[in-house]
């Protein structure tokens, strides 16, 4: 018998105000998630917290017996961007989630880190370097389906944990541009940080009527939430250790309790699904999970 | 004038980087002076894995043995991504490219890295733009563990941030000069395979054709890709190949291209400061364009860097060049990408 | 390479070559191509082919050319269903493309070259006539074209 599936909260990728963020973060203590990982991932530009902030609300959530990580921006670009990275891998008090190889550089062999979603580990010989440099944890890319999460799992080097999206809108790209400052025709140097007023992001919808993307700064995104609650079994057989919820402005409390109840056997995978439905305008989407395009309609329940 | 006589040291000569996805357009592209020829094997082990394009075993010896009787080196693409299931079609790439004495590798996928260095030391590895090393710090750590030779840059940096890289690497700098223009981090984006599963870090191909779909409907020309609408164009509009960030969508009821109207990436008029700040070697995108194409941008680009190389600070961009380039990029219209960021 | 100029048939000729009965033009058509580029075409190429019926229609001549591929050749094809692709192009253009004067893409972005169907066929198609080397007929299109170029 294997431990139980860990929840994890994932890493904000909205910019929210500051106070937002704090409520946020006081309530998710409460919340039956055993992961917490912090920090701004998408964009520099976003600093309504400072490192010193991210680490004092990691100080009250691992007094509350949370697990936090802190991780690394998806991607780096300036001289800036560098020594916030260097900053937040030196940072002493936490374990640091890299999400480029210039993260890895500064993390290998001084410290177990975690091998963010961003380093695109597609097989386990790229695992293998990546844990002989200290990863202690790898949390898949989205694109990788059950069978290759379990196919790689299988190879890996005793003790590493599996993390997966297992809730949330999926980040599917990123770019140096930002979409939601081209939106209000404004540059990226200028943007006057017009993302705080979207909480949620900018929902993008084919000329047809149909929920597509959103933008989210320079980060591009699914409007659909991608959710594994119709296979949590199926996660488990593959390996996986850690399932991680994505925040989002309402109901991610509700969201940690199901897939608690869920992962526990308390919530049957149908009645999981129906609840998660619940929380959100587009329907769940589970494509990537079974080898297909991502946006395919969640299966719920499906084997 | 008195001092245009004094004898200068050559400028290290940039190399001009051409496509090439059909063993036609290897031979004209080293016909008009490419220095090093790029392609990939007839599978899903390189990003322009697409119907009918590039080349096996047979058809890659005998571009080999052309690009090397007439001076010109061949770079084997292997930058995509393999999976547990298809891994040792991957590793024995690396073996038939040593094997076949390809002159380098461009290589994205880490593990993939390790298995070459390790077994072939002697082949040349260039990291792949599927990289995603944005950084010095990135590009150096592929040197440091892989002993990688050259990194191809993704396209987001500015010219200021790339003459940082250049600066602070001993690994030989590529830099993308032409071409059809991705806006995200290559590498990182899922938006292809999210509408059709398959995607240019899993497959090999952004948008692949099997999933396109042209209708000509009365709302006008629609094109959609897995069944997702990208675009409708009005008889007056220049349809692009629906490729999901160059789609045009609503977004609050306006409805506008959110990522990028369709444009082509083109530096020419960088080319001096590109080759003072010693960037090694310019890119030309395009494996999945005809030779006519390659003949176009590898002439045209020929040229440029000669003229750069004699000219330096006083060269200017030819209007005939432009034109050329002009005439066969996608969208009609020719941006400088990142590196003039007009909307920074 | 700027795109070149559109350049139409003389309205004469078109207007004959609206006359003349569709079918064997269609045959000499499915006859040139079984000379010019059967044998350069990969057999797994043909065999995706197979079975199915492809248009060219030149539209300044009026003419649609319908040919099929079958037991791995041309033949030439009489009205049927729809054919899995149409080509529509003026005859210049379609020429010019011939002789490796004119960039596939280009014409298609411009919407002088329109490409009705399957587009996974359409490009295996085009990136196949990319990989042959006829250097002698391109070369005497090349020149045809050069004597017949309206000043």
């Amino acid at each position: 018998m294997t431990a139980p599936m860990k929840l994890a909260l994932g890493p904000l990728l909205y910019f929210w105000p500051r106070e937002s963020v704090l409520d946020f973060y006081a309530e998710a203590a409460a919340w039956p998630v055993d992961t917490v990982y912090l920090g701004e991932t998408v964009c520099p530009r976003r600093r309504e917290l400072r490192l010193e902030d991210w680490l004092a609300i990691g100080e009250s959530l691992a007094a509350r017996g949370k697990e936090v990580v802190l991780s690394t921006y998806e991607l780096i670009e300036s001289d800036a961007d560098l020594r916030t990275m260097h900053a937040v891998a030196d940072n002493g008090a936490f374990r640091v989630e890299a999400n480029d190889m210039a993260a890895v550089r500064a993390l290998a062999g001084r410290m177990p880190f975690v091998a963010g979603p961003f380093l695109n580990v597609y097989n386990a010989a790229t695992l293998a370097v990546l844990a002989d440099l200290g990863a202690s944890r790898w949390v898949t890319p989205v694109e990788l389906s059950r069978e290759g999460v379990a196919a790689v799992a299988a190879e890996a080097p005793a003790g590493i944990e599996t993390e997966v999206f297992a809730w949330g809108r999926l980040p599917l790209a990123v770019s140096a541009r930002c979409f939601t400052a081209r939106y209000y025709d404004l540059t990226k140097d200028h943007c006057e940080l017009r993302c705080i007023g979207h909480p949620e992001g900018l929902a993008v919808d084919t000329q047809d009527g149909k929920p597509f993307l959103v933008l989210n700064g320079v980060q591009t995104q699914s409007a659909s939430p991608q959710s594994l609650a119709g296979d949590l079994g199926g996660a488990r057989a593959a390996g996986v250790t850690h399932l991680r919820l994505s925040p989002q402005p309402h109901g991610t409390g509700e969201v940690a309790a199901v897939f608690r109840a869920a992962a526990d056997g308390a919530l049957s995978p149908g009645e999981a699904s129906a609840r998660l439905a619940k929380l959100h305008a587009v329907p769940a989407c589970d494509g990537y999970w079974r080898g297909t395009a991502g946006i395919a309609p969640a299966q719920a329940g499906h084997a | 004038m008195a001092q245009a006589a004094a004898p200068e040291a050559p400028a290290r000569r940039l190399k001009l980087v051409c496509p090439a996805g059909t063993p036609p357009a290897l031979k004209i592209a080293v016909d008009q002076g490419a220095d090093d020829v790029y392609l990939g094997f007839k599978d899903e082990t390189n990003a322009r894995n697409f119907a009918g394009l590039n080349f096996d075993e047979r058809s890659l010896r005998e571009g080999i043995d052309y690009a090397h009787r007439k001076g010109a080196q061949v770079l084997l693409a292997l930058n995509t991504f393999p999976q547990p299931a298809t891994w040792r079609k991957w590793q024995s790439a690396v073996d038939r490219a040593a094997a076949l004495g390809v002159d380098a590798i461009i290589v994205a996928d880490t593990g993939l890295l390790a298995y070459a260095s390790r077994t072939h030391p002697a082949l040349r590895l260039h990291l792949s733009v599927q990289g995603s090393a944005t950084s010095h710090e990135a590009i150096n750590f592929h040197h440091e563990r892989f002993g990688i030779r050259r990194a191809v840059l993704p396209r987001v940096l500015s010219v200021e941030q790339a003459e940082k890289v250049v600066s602070r690497t001993p690994v030989e700098i590529e830099v993308f000069g032409f071409g059809s223009l991705s806006i995200m981090v290559e590498g990182r984006c899922a938006l292809s395979s999210y509408a059709t599963g398959e995607s240019p870090n899993t497959h090999g191909g952004c948008s692949p054709a099997r999933a396109v779909r042209w209708q000509e409907t009365p709302r006008g020309l629609e094109s959609r890709l897995g069944g997702v609408l990208i675009d409708r164009f009005a008889a007056a509009d220049h349809p692009g190949y629906p490729t999901l960030c160059r789609g045009r969508f609503v977004v609050n009821g306006d409805t506008y291209y959110p990522f990028e109207e369709p444009t082509s990436l083109n530096t020419l008029e960088l080319l001096p400061r590109l080759q003072a700040m010693g960037v090694a070697a310019i890119k030309i995108e395009g494996r999945q364009r005809s030779p006519v194409y390659v003949q176009t941008v590898t002439r045209v680009w020929r040229e440029a860097i000669d003229a750069c190389a004699r000219e330096r600070e006083r060269f200017r961009v030819r209007p005939a060049w432009q034109e050329a380039l002009a005439g066969i990029s996608e969208g009609r219209q020719c941006t400088l990408g990142a590196y003039h960021r007009p909307w920074k | 390479m700027s795109a070149p100029a559109l350049r139409r048939l003389p309205r004469p000729v078109g207007a004959l070559a609206r006359r003349l009965p569709r079918l064997p033009a269609s045959v000499a058509f499915a006859t040139a191509l079984n000379l010019t580029l059967r044998r350069r075409f990969p057999a797994e190429v043909l065999d995706r082919l197979e079975g199915h019926t492809f248009a060219i229609a030149v539209e300044d001549a009026g003419v649609e050319l319908l040919f099929a591929v079958r037991g791995r050749r041309f033949a030439p094809a009489a009205r049927a269903a729809e054919p899995l692709l149409r080509f529509r192009a003026v005859a210049w253009d379609y020429a010019a493309l011939a002789a490796r004067e004119a960039d596939p893409d280009t014409l298609f972005f411009n919407r002088r070259l329109v490409v009705e169907g399957d587009t996974e066929i359409a490009l295996l198609v085009k990136n196949t006539l990319d990989t042959i080397d006829i250097p002698r007929t391109r070369g005497l299109l090349r020149r045809a074209l050069r004597a017949l170029a309206p000043r």
